[in-house]
């Protein structure tokens, strides 16, 4: 039985890595900031789309981002759902949504609302990027390879940069 | 001489005999009476538990979308008015307290009450808003919202209405008033009042009738939970011994506070209302805490006979009822001289508030259908769930008042069925499922029947996703054509005005709705994929081999309807229409909430593209008459549907912001001289000329 142990070993060691592996995958918890606004922050397009939308919105916005820093996720989806039904075509409130749900483990919905960003959202600038961004990572934690592949190969279309001059 | 032996005892033997059957009889007597007492005891043993356990037992309460406030938002006088009355505020000219508004040309100061929302809990505020002529102009604070009315409730078993409330919550004066007015000795009596029996006794033998109870509370309590109709001597004694058990079980704070939350207060249609917060709410639309005193008298006082002082049938005999209450609390010191004289001044001043709530009903039924798919009835009736729906009470207004003016507007002989939702993010707004608060029959969510030209979007949705070189430039053919059907039998389209165009494009006989046409473009998809496709979008179509299919030959309901044009409205986002937002316990804690998903590959640019078809419908298409007639204004969309002799006429349309879909027919599936423009299209005209 113990004739063997480095393979035992090996074995032990192969599985202890797959479950961290796998344990990984289910309890990845996603920040927001640094996977998806801080890179997307640096978009420097020539042209920037930024939706309209009430001052009372922009308020509620800013208090989910203060839950969701706070933990308080399900508080925070709340809040935004406040805003949405205030103004529920808005792309920028659709983005917060995707973002909330993603940190808070929910990919599903977090894929839906980044897919309707990139869908009828802006495709200029870093709202654009965001949403790609945000779709990406969903698609990753879904192992959607396909979606998630053609979500970051779309992230460059969101820069337009200012032509050369002769 | 034989001596005959006498048949009879020997007078020797008969005080045996006689002690004998003395014995057995009492023997006999005993038993029966252990044989039925003991079953009698455990039977109100049993019921005086019930009353306990029940006091837990919750109905879940419905929730319509809260009205949210902030500037800029589209809010005239009137809706606001509405929105305001429904919740229960009161109009006053000073400043306004919890409840009550002040109004001054277009400038309102709100008072809201407060509610607990699940990510916060909204404190009593002062709203100060300016309203222009359609919009919030500028508004105190930035953002606020009014609580969200209740719009129904899921019952017990026997639909009964009721909602707890703690001792301490009921405001003293209405507490120890109902001791003076129903039982002067509750605290010193162990359930059953014999002096109070004695007295009622004496009056109802003078009286030659029943004239009085001699009822505690205590028995009142039971007597409310047996639900008895006759007012026998078993009755009295059943009551007695189980207001004797009960005192043993609860206190007597316990006792009052399960009369207060448990006692018969009035009817509602088929729903009683029960307790003190469902009367409060129902006669003056507020909470208990709120109650004036000549309001909590009128309370007092319809126990007695909610039926016979109804104070919507009967102001008088109520108002005379209510003074007569207020009478015994001055006699007994509840109330001082003062408070009398102010409390019987008042006007019975009931709440409008429950006149609205038929409106509601065909609503319920779908938050009902929906909500049973997420959690078990069981739960529902009595666990105290608290559903928020997107219902918006005004536009539900609309709807209903829209439909009600079906007879005038088209006629007496159709019936009518309006459906709106939010166009961009698929939650329903109002549902009407007939044209008179009378018919129980939903026509929305249960009439099935033929959809006609609705169809044909999806027919060429089906184009474009299927055949890659189609598109609405595409040829297509507006002529006689002969097709042989599965049965071996000829089937011969013919299109609205009998006359065929020839060769036209596809976004023409979209747009002017030809039917030989679409079926000519049908063929080309293949009735098999056509299917297929709209199976795929969830359409629940039966395996139909018949070609009339691309014309529409299918029944649906409504509601299905509505899903469909949905996914129009919502550029391919929404799929489902939603009334359920979340659900929460009792404690707040969310329990389920609507979850959005794409369920479908669509390209969105063939929605798009039929989106545009749809939008020339309404410029110069058959429901053109909404941009020349009725004027409205802003980009429309939407498609007329007609099916055989106008048997059914429907229209389904949207604006940026409210997608609704109307039909128009008759029960009896005969014959209607409405097709979707002169008909439907009516109706969907002014309900979006009102909104």
């Amino acid at each position: 039985m113990f004739s063997h142990p480095p393979i035992l070993w090996l074995r032990s060691l192969g599985c202890l890595l797959l479950l961290l592996l796998l344990t990984h995958c289910t309890q990845r918890r996603v920040d927001v900031d640094q996977e998806i606004r801080d890179p997307a922050a640096g978009n420097a397009s020539l042209i920037q789309v930024n939706p309209l939308v009430p001052a009372a919105v922009h308020d509620l916005l800013q208090e989910a981002d203060a839950l969701r820093e706070a933990g308080d996720l399900a508080e925070a989806i709340l809040t935004i759902q406040r805003g949405l039904s205030i103004v529920p075509g808005s792309s920028l409130v659709q983005q917060h949504l995707a973002e909330a749900y993603l940190a808070d483990g929910q990919y599903q919905q977090a894929m839906y609302w980044s897919t309707l960003v990139v869908n009828q959202g802006p495709d200029q600038g870093t709202l654009c990027e965001r949403s790609r961004r945000t779709q990406a990572l969903a698609a990753e934690l879904l192992q959607e390879v396909a979606i998630q592949a053609q979500a970051l190969e779309s992230i460059a279309s969101c820069s337009t940069q200012r032509p050369n001059r002769f | 001489m034989n001596r005959v032996k006498s048949p009879l005892p020997s007078k020797k033997n008969q005080p045996k005999r006689v002690r004998s059957i003395l014995f057995k009889g009492l023997i006999f007597v005993f038993g029966l009476m252990f044989g039925l007492s003991v079953p009698w005891y455990f039977y109100i043993n049993y019921i005086t538990d019930t009353i306990i356990q029940d006091r837990w037992d919750i109905p879940s309460v419905v929730y319509a979308r809260p009205l949210e406030l902030y500037q800029g938002q589209s809010l005239t006088a009137k809706a606001l008015s509405f929105e305001l009355d429904l919740l229960g505020y009161q109009v006053t000219a000073g400043e306004p307290k919890p409840g009550q508004y002040r109004r001054q040309g277009q400038q309102y100061t709100i008072h809201s009450k407060g509610f607990v929302f699940p990510e916060a809990a909204t404190q009593p505020q002062r709203i100060q808003l300016q309203l222009g002529a359609q919009s919030i102009q500028s508004m105190t604070p930035a953002l606020a919202r009014l609580e969200p009315p209740i719009i129904g409730r899921f019952y017990t078993a026997d639909f009964e209405n009721r909602q707890p409330i703690q001792l301490p919550q009921i405001p003293d004066s209405m507490i120890r008033g109902l001791q003076a007015v129903e039982d002067r000795d509750f605290k010193n009596h162990h359930g059953v009042s014999w002096l109070g029996i004695l007295r009622a006794a004496v009056k109802n033998l003078l009286a030659g009738e029943v004239v009085q109870g001699g009822s505690t509370i205590t028995q009142q309590l039971i007597k409310n939970k047996l639900h008895y109709s006759e007012n026998s001597l078993l009755r009295k004694l059943h009551e007695a011994l189980a207001a004797t058990l009960l005192e043993r079980k609860m206190s007597k704070g316990e006792i009052l506070e399960t009369y207060f939350n448990e006692v018969y207060w009035g009817q509602e249609g088929k729903v009683a209302v029960h307790g003190v917060v469902e009367a409060a709410q129902y006669y003056f639309a507020k909470p208990v805490a709120r109650l004036t005193l000549a309001e909590q008298a009128l309370l007092i006082g319809i126990i007695k006979g909610p039926s016979w002082y109804n104070p919507y049938r009967q102001p008088e005999r109520a108002l005379q009822r209510r003074n007569v209450v207020l009478q015994v609390w001055l006699d007994t010191g509840v109330i001082n001289p003062t408070q009398h004289q102010q409390a019987k001044a008042s006007p019975l001043a009931l709440s409008n508030n429950r006149q609205l709530k038929t409106d509601f009903a065909d609503y319920m039924d779908v938050v009902s259908s929906q909500i049973r798919k997420q959690f078990s009835l069981q739960d529902l009736k009595s666990q105290g769930l608290r559903v928020f729906t997107s219902m918006d009470p005004y536009v539900q207004y609309k709807t209903t008042q829209t439909a009600r003016r079906t007879s005038e507007w088209l006629s007496t002989e159709v019936e009518s069925v309006i459906l709106v939702s939010g166009a961009k993010n698929g939650e329903l707004l109002a549902v009407t499922g007939s044209k008179t608060a009378a018919s129980q029959y939903n026509r929305a969510l249960l009439a099935k029947r033929q959809i006609g030209s609705l169809i044909k979007p999806l027919v060429y949705l089906a184009a474009l996703e299927l055949n890659p070189a189609f598109s609405l430039e595409s040829t297509l053919r507006d002529e006689p054509l002969t097709i042989k059907t599965a049965d071996q039998q000829t089937w011969q389209p013919n299109n609205w005005d009998r006359k065929s165009m020839g060769e036209i494009t596809a976004a023409t006989a979209l747009i002017q709705s030809r039917n030989q046409a679409t079926v000519d473009l049908g063929q080309q998809i293949g009735l098999a994929r056509l299917v297929g496709f709209l199976q795929q979008l969830g359409l629940q179509v039966q395996r139909n081999n018949h070609p009339a299919l691309f014309l529409g030959a299918t029944e649906l309901t409504p509601f299905e309807v509505q899903h469909l044009f949905g996914l129009f409205a919502s550029r391919g986002a929404n799929q489902f229409i939603n009334s359920i937002r979340y659900v929460t316990d009792q404690d707040n804690r969310i329990l389920g909430r609507s979850k959005q998903a794409m369920n479908h590959h669509l390209n969105q640019d063939h929605i798009d593209t039929i989106n545009w078809a749809l939008h020339q419908i309404t410029t110069t298409g058959t429901a053109s008459k909404l941009t020349t007639a009725f004027q409205l204004t802003g980009p429309l969309f939407g498609k007329t549907g007609t099916t055989n002799q106008g048997r059914d006429s429907w229209f389904a349309g949207f604006n940026h912001q409210y997608l609704a879909t109307v039909w128009v027919g008759r029960d009896d599936n005969q014959p209607t001289p409405y097709s979707g423009s002169n008909g439907a299209l009516v109706l969907w005209g002014h309900l979006f000329k009102n909104l």
